[in-house]
């Protein structure tokens, strides 16, 4: 395999708040190849858009990023060294703050967020907006600008787009604003678009049309994607590979085909579970039991055991670091869970442990941790 | 709908919404309405109403979960609150245990509102922010004078843990849960007096996956405990296939389609229906991507289009009668017809837009004629009066532009009823509630004679 367009390894990013330290991202390794569309799924709270803040380095204080390192096209995004007393400083090779307004952010890698009404400047023309950015990116002048904020407008499927260039965002609906900020994203031809749950706010039919859009504008333009997303339907819809998130961590990485019909981590399972199908009646519905932890203090060992059905002893006592599972000669697997014999930590002989998932039906019932009865 | 029949002749029916109208006016205001114009007068006023629930019928029975499912704006909140009177309907009445709320008013209206309760889509805003928990979920049996304060904290608490809280969590403040754990207290106020029917407007669109299938199962097993007739709103397909017992699809204002879940799911009469079906992605990589996609977006709830709501967006217009054309070259009239009111082109050139459109199929006789000046327009570059005379000679001729749909069919699956407002259907109805006069869209499904 060719090398990969982003790569990052080990990611931690921390926010240092009065009530101590908030571990949102820890430790997170993935890639993007060219011409993928990478899945990053997970519950709120689960750190996703805390890890792509970091891959554009927008995570402001009392956040900061505290190791790891992000190459994209073998510039170095972000990266440490210890210096001679030890100190952790940035790598001389990395980029620059101004370097990276200028030739990242929205020239190489471009974002789109979930609520397009916050991105777009509701006291300028969405053709205005549209125009500035080409012209600021790829410096055409006003004119060229223009017609190809046009061309990019006609191009995701806004209707009439000579007219609608110069009406303002709150005279768009919702998938219109939506496809104004796609146009935005692709308008300088980025190598790589990540995409913050962008059809969440959406109905579904206008969802369909955009994740239509979305695959053929990846075809035409061989973009990758990051696709940051809490439903599973999306990422079996468009995406090639998925990481699944849990507090903080990738708990399971694996080709979308693989992580639905193989699935290896508990709670990739247990969220497919809990979802009501579109497709077929489900009678009874196998939610999660509990709520995600809060990331400023995680549980120990496996950060799910506390929700896990399949939990024991040793869960409780060993952190699972993500491990290739894959038979040799299949696409790359990882998962973080001690049951798999790759780990060998005495999975099978160590007891189960009473966890709200376990606890039975009382347990079930209630959210505060089988207190109910 | 063919449902419509004399009230109390359905015994069985805990609520029956019949011709049910909700229109805001844009009156209220000092200059509301007012428009400016280039001309003399220069000022002119018009009155334009939203039509937001425009002639709605159906019953709920009791004990069942009817699913109400539609796409952003097209009238599922607003229809809910007019039934439960918590804003005046415009026309038509909701019997609720056989009296008409829309007549009631004052104290017996209050008292009636006992029976009936609703949630709300956000969990935090629903609930004060300054008020513990245990009051949160006193306040309605206060305001219906049931028990003592003794006895309503322990009913409050008895709740708690019914919806699956902690009752000790009495004392606690909203903020302190999680939004999950808040749409449990909205439950527990609901159940507080008692009712017999929830409305339940997107109880769980807000809340994480895991979370909404713990809800749902909670809102199941207290359906089963207490006996609840459920009015359940969602946008989210799965959810309403989830829980719904019968399924209503909403679509600007107006029921297009009513069936029993598996009925609706399975075998969609509506294109509507199969659109949204079509649409949804389902967490399958095999399950090999969609087929159809819908284009275009709602019209104005002001200005609805005639007949069929749906048929500027419909996939399967009819074709008028006047002409004769093949199927394949209908459609692509339609298509270009639409591209041409989108403007989705810059080409002008006749030749180059007939491959672009007609490629294997163009439409032959008085069409073509037609076609033909319509293209001549675009070359001169009259878009607007192209885009007026495919409208008027093509669209507006359709039967679903000149006729309301309603009909009746048999159901393939489940005994029910199966209602669809689609003019494709009229030959397998059972029954049909036309009115092929009125062409401004006065008729409403719910004004047939369909049963008599």
């Amino acid at each position: 395999m060719s090398e990969p367009l982003l790569s990052v390894r080990d990611l931690k990013t921390q926010f240092f708040t009065e009530d101590g330290t908030v571990r949102a991202v820890d430790g997170i390794s993935f890639d993007v190849n060219e011409g993928e569309i990478v899945g990053l799924v997970g519950e709120s709270g689960a750190g996703k858009s805390v890890a792509t803040s970091s891959i554009l380095r927008l995570v402001d204080s009392p956040g900061e990023i505290v190791g790891g390192e992000i190459e994209f096209k073998g510039e170095t995004i972000f990266g440490l060294e210890a210096d001679d007393d030890g100190e952790l400083r940035p790598r001389d090779e990395m980029l620059t703050e101004e370097e990276m307004r200028k030739q990242i952010r929205g020239r190489e890698i471009a974002i789109i967020f979930q609520d397009p009404m916050e991105s777009l400047n509701p006291v300028f023309t969405v053709g205005g907006q549209l125009r500035e950015f080409i012209e600021i990116n790829r410096g055409l002048d006003p004119d060229e600008a223009k017609a190809e904020a046009i061309d990019m407008l006609r191009e995701v499927g806004i209707p009439a787009p000579e007219s609608r260039y110069d009406e303002y965002p709150h005279q768009f609906s919702g998938g219109m604003r939506q496809r104004v900020l796609i146009a935005m994203a692709l308008a300088c031809q980025p190598d790589l678009i990540i995409a913050d749950e962008p059809t969440t706010a959406l109905d579904v039919t206008v969802e369909g049309e955009i994740l239509e859009m979305v695959t053929d504008l990846q075809e035409k333009y061989g973009t990758s994607f990051i696709w940051v997303t809490h439903d599973m339907s999306v990422v079996a819809e468009i995406c090639d590979r998925v990481n699944v998130m849990y507090l903080g961590e990738i708990i399971e990485q694996a080709e979308v085909d693989d992580l639905f019909y193989d699935t290896k981590h508990p709670y990739t399972s247990a969220l497919l579970d809990s979802m009501p199908r579109p497709d077929r009646t489900v009678d009874e519905l196998r939610p999660i039991e509990g709520v995600m932890p809060e990331a400023i203090d995680p549980p120990s060992g496996c950060r799910f055991h506390s929700r896990c059905p399949e939990a024991r002893e040793v869960c409780r006592e060993v952190h699972p670091e993500p491990r290739d599972l894959s038979e040799e000669g299949e696409a790359l697997h990882t998962a973080a869970c001690v049951k798999h014999d790759a780990f060998d930590v005495g999975y099978d002989e160590s007891p189960p442990i009473d966890t709200q998932a376990t606890g039975g039906f009382s347990a079930g019932f209630t959210e505060t941790g089988g207190e109910a009865e | 709908m063919s449902e419509v029949g004399p009230p109390e002749s359905d015994p069985e029916a805990l609520l029956q919404v019949r011709n049910l109208q909700k229109h805001f006016d844009n009156e209220s205001g000092l200059l509301a309405g007012v428009e400016l114009d280039d001309e003399f007068p220069y000022v002119s006023r018009s009155s334009s109403d939203v039509r937001a629930v425009d002639g709605v019928s159906f019953d709920i029975k009791e004990g069942e979960t009817l699913g109400l499912v539609g796409e952003s704006g097209c009238g599922k909140s607003t229809l809910a609150r007019t039934v439960l009177r918590l804003l005046e309907p415009t026309d038509g009445s909701v019997y609720f245990q056989g009296e008409d709320l829309a007549s009631l008013s004052g104290e017996p209206l209050r008292r009636m509102r006992k029976d009936m309760q609703m949630i709300f889509q956000d969990p935090q805003s629903s609930l004060d922010p300054r008020m513990k928990v245990g009051p949160i979920v006193e306040e309605p049996m206060k305001a219906h004078d049931m028990l003592d304060e003794e006895g309503r904290e322990a009913r409050a608490k008895e709740l708690l843990e019914k919806v699956g809280l902690d009752p000790q969590h009495y004392n606690r403040y909203p903020h302190a849960f999680s939004g999950g754990q808040r749409q449990r207290v909205n439950l527990a106020r609901a159940l507080s007096v008692n009712p017999d029917f929830i409305v339940c407007d997107e109880p769980v669109s807000a809340l994480d996956v895991s979370i909404q299938a713990q809800v749902l199962n909670t809102m199941e097993e207290l359906q089963e405990e207490f006996d609840l007739t459920y009015l359940f709103i969602a946008h989210d397909l799965s959810v309403i296939r989830h829980i719904s017992d019968r399924v209503a699809v909403m679509y600007l204002g107006e029921i297009v389609e009513l069936a029993d879940k598996e009925e609706l799911f399975e075998n969609p009469k509506h294109p509507y229906t199969k659109a949204l079906l079509d649409a949804i992605p389902v967490p399958d990589p095999r399950s090999g991507g969609r087929k159809a996609l819908l284009s275009g977006d709602v019209p104005s709830p002001i200005d609805p289009p005639s007949g069929c709501r749906f048929r500027t967006r419909c996939p399967k217009v009819i074709q008028p009668e006047a002409y004769d054309m093949t199927d394949e070259a209908w459609r692509n009239v339609v298509e270009f017809q639409r591209a041409v009111e989108r403007r989705a082109f810059e080409e002008t050139d006749p030749e180059a837009l007939r491959d672009r459109y007609f490629d294997e199929a163009t439409p032959s006789g008085d069409a073509e004629t037609l076609l033909d000046e319509a293209l001549g327009h675009i070359e001169r570059d009259e878009f607007e009066d192209a885009e007026r005379l495919l409208t008027e000679r093509f669209a507006d001729e359709s039967v679903c532009a000149t006729a309301n749909p309603a009909y009746e069919l048999g159901s393939e699956l489940g005994d029910d009823r199966h209602y669809a407002a689609c003019h494709l259907r009229r030959d397998e109805a059972v029954a049909s509630a036309v009115d092929e006069r009125s062409l401004d869209g006065a008729a409403r499904p719910g004004r047939s004679e369909a049963d008599d």
